[in-house]
């Protein structure tokens, strides 16, 4: 019989704004904090400099938590079976970046914070790809001063 | 489905027995209820859809959906917003 419903032509919001530079921006800050704690002599822990360390500790937190949150947003909304297919290697490396993600905030090894950035890099190269959007590798204009996978963009 | 579909646009379908590729159909789906979209892949028992607004993104079109989830095809639309004006003579 003749029966009137509504129906929408559903779309997700928002629509295909994803980039994976928020979390290798966050990765580098955490890199730059760990520096910035390095530099502190152990010798020296006066309030002023257990103050900058407790203050630098907690944003190289919260910066590592960023760049997880970032990661885990793409990979859970963005990539869909077409994309998986095409690189099946996406579900290990969200996971690496994961535990290495913990284990910058967990030490103060620079080690695990640049393997964090190598990972996220990856993703990113992924992440481009999966679009066939080309990359290159640019040195971050400012400390840490460590490479990152960027879009080659079009001039407007 | 902008240019096809605008908002507000009111449809009728029918459920042939038959659906065939760039059919613009309605589907039940259990995430987002009642959509519509047109068929871009279809075998015996599933097919794709996609939107024909292509700068919008839809997780629906990533994945197949059962043809019994159809609901009918669209046989014609009629343009809500011109029918308004013409009622209120604007």
């Amino acid at each position: 019989m003749f029966k009137i419903s509504k129906v929408s032509a559903h779309c997700d919001i928002p629509c295909k704004i994803y980039d994976p530079a928020a979390a290798q921006y966050a990765v580098l800050s955490v890199i730059r904090f760990l520096d910035l704690i390095n530099e502190i002599d152990d010798s020296s822990m006066n309030k002023k400099n257990s103050a900058e360390v407790a203050r630098l500790t907690v944003q190289k937190e919260e910066h590592a938590q960023i760049a997880k949150d970032e990661i885990v947003t793409i990979w859970g909304d963005y990539f869909k079976e077409p994309q998986i297919t095409k690189f099946p290697e996406v579900h290990e490396l969200v996971h690496g970046i994961m535990m290495s993600g913990s284990k910058s905030k967990q030490s103060l090894n620079r080690e695990n914070a640049e393997d964090l950035l190598k990972k996220v890099n990856r993703f990113a190269e992924i992440f481009w790809a999966t679009k066939d959007i080309e990359t290159e590798n640019l040195i971050s204009p400012y400390p840490p001063s460590m490479p990152v996978v960027c879009p080659k963009l079009q001039s407007a | 489905m902008l240019p096809t579909l605008k908002p507000n646009d009111v449809i009728f379908t029918y459920s042939f027995s038959k659906m065939n590729k760039s059919d613009v159909v309605v589907l039940n789906t259990k995430t987002y209820g009642n959509i519509i979209k047109r068929i871009s892949i279809i075998n015996d028992k599933k097919v794709n859809i996609e939107s024909d607004n292509k700068e919008t993104y839809s997780s629906a079109c990533q994945h197949d959906h059962l043809i019994s989830s159809i609901i009918g095809k669209v046989i014609f639309k009629i343009n809500a917003g011109n029918i308004f004006r013409r009622l209120l003579f604007i």
